[in-house]
């Protein structure tokens, strides 16, 4: 019995190490390699490669309208202890949003996968999109999220841009 | 004519053995040239992590700051005070990033910064550096992660981060150094150069400019301060005071190295030392098997 506590004692004092084998990185095979982020500010000049599509120009210096698709390329986070992984979507519904459509469904995707829809009924400043991500699905980075939006403002005369909602900022924590 | 052709013999030996004593001269004459003149001077690097000094000159930091600024040329300092702090950081070159730096008393060519995590905040300052003689060479000021949602064990965020930073590096075409404060902890008391992120610089082809002093850098965490390089060899480590810090400060002179760096894994060194134990067992055995047989007087002995 002492025995096994002193190899559980020595255990825990030396250390778990890493039982998976790392892989150098090699300059040839990472050359080609770009530096993703797992948060997008889509003001970021930094991530403007990883807005694939669906979002319109920079305004105010920190939003953007999108359109009624919408997508984006994250890295996957770094694995922290006792910490499950979420997709998190910063974004704002203006009043003359809600006024024209009544409400808003959003549904994400990441890399195919449904996360889930929410309803936005009420025009409001920064409402927060949480939804977890199975870890199996951040085992193959980088990530494609995808939003979808049942209903959008319609191109206009004043404004020839399909307009959804207001975009801040998309990320895996 | 008997003269002359004896003359010109002798003339030709002559010249011979004076061109051969030109030749000799100009050999040892360049020579000296090649192993003095074109030498490129070592790099003197240093890190430290300066945890957050404030203290007024005269203290131990400004000591520290006085040794360090006299004894190396490029410096990567982290969690270190704002450049219009007391410190006196002029007639330096410098690279500052939140609490990250980098000064060198070079040229900086071209610089800037590695977002080291892809989820948090954690831009970390690079330089390239023209010393006056040898190669522009790259230089890390590493500061990776230490705490996240309360915990520190986050090897494996810390090892996402070096990797990024290798990645980064890995566009250099040149030595590169990586010098900081890589909180190279593991569970409780384990971790240090079998740490991940450490142990992915040595896969890498990354040496500990350290290797051959040690030590702890931090007085409970252990050896979590390092100089990476790729590309030099270094000579004369010195492992500093703590200086008021929570880290000891790390001085190394750095030089081109003249073949590819050699990949060395943290087992090499024992494997080695385990090698030379197996092979002094072994010796001596043979040693005492021999003093038997001729103390015992063997068949082949008699003979």
């Amino acid at each position: 019995m002492s025995r096994i506590a002193i190899a559980l004692v020595a255990l825990v004092l030396l250390g778990c190490s890493n039982t998976e084998p790392l892989t150098p990185v090699d300059k040839a095979a990472e050359e080609r390699e770009t530096l993703l982020l797992s948060t997008v500010h889509v003001a970021d000049p930094r991530v403007f490669e990883q807005l694939l599509g669906g979002f319109h120009q920079l305004e105010g210096g920190s939003w953007r309208w999108t359109e009624r698709e919408f997508s984006v390329l994250l890295e996957s986070p770094p694995p922290v202890p006792l910490h499950s992984s979420s997709l998190e979507f910063h974004f704002s519904v203006p009043e003359a949003t809600i006024a024209a459509l009544g409400s808003v469904t959003i549904t994400a995707r990441l890399n195919g996968v449904e996360l889930g829809s929410e309803t936005i009924s009420e025009a409001a400043q920064d409402i927060v999109f949480i939804r977890p991500v199975p870890a199996a699905l951040l085992e193959m980075p980088p990530l494609r999220a995808s939003f979808h939006l049942d209903n959008v403002m319609a191109p206009t005369p004043q404004d020839q841009r399909e307009l959804g909602i207001i975009a801040i900022s998309i990320a895996l924590r | 004519m008997q003269v002359c052709a004896l003359f010109s013999r002798h003339g030709a030996g002559l010249a011979r053995r004076a061109a051969l004593r030109l030749a000799l001269a100009l050999l040892a004459f360049s020579s000296f040239f090649v192993a003095t003149g074109t030498e490129p001077i070592p790099i003197r690097v240093a890190s430290w992590n300066m945890g957050d000094l404030s203290e007024r000159p005269g203290g131990k930091a400004a000591h520290a700051w006085d040794l360090l600024s006299s004894k190396a040329d490029v410096l990567a300092l982290q969690e270190c005070p704002t450049p219009d702090s007391s410190l006196d950081q002029q007639e330096w070159y410098g690279v500052y990033e939140h609490s990250n730096a980098i000064l060198s008393r070079w040229p900086i060519i071209q610089s800037g910064l590695v977002a080291a995590n892809p989820a948090w905040p954690r831009d970390l300052p690079w330089a390239d550096i023209e010393p006056p003689s040898g190669p522009a060479f790259r230089i890390y000021s590493v500061h990776l992660t230490f705490r996240r949602g309360g915990t520190p064990f986050l090897a494996q965020a810390r090892e996402v981060e070096a990797r990024r930073i290798l990645i980064h590096a890995s566009g250099f075409d040149g030595p590169v150094v990586v010098a900081g404060d890589f909180n190279s902890i593991g569970w409780i008391l384990g971790g240090q150069a079998s740490a991940p992120a450490i142990q992915l610089l040595q896969l890498s082809g990354y040496t500990d400019a350290l290797a051959a002093i040690g030590g702890r850098t931090h007085a409970l965490l252990g050896r979590i301060d390092w100089i990476y390089t790729n590309g030099l060899h270094s000579t004369e480590p010195i492992l500093g005071d703590y200086a008021g810090s929570d880290h000891r400060w790390l001085l190394a002179n750095l030089s081109p190295s003249k073949d590819d760096p050699v990949q060395v894994p943290t087992s090499a060194g024992n494997n080695s030392v385990a090698l030379l134990a197996v092979t002094a067992l072994g010796l001596s055995g043979i040693v005492v098997w021999w003093k038997r047989r001729v103390r015992l007087g063997s068949p082949t002995s008699a003979d």
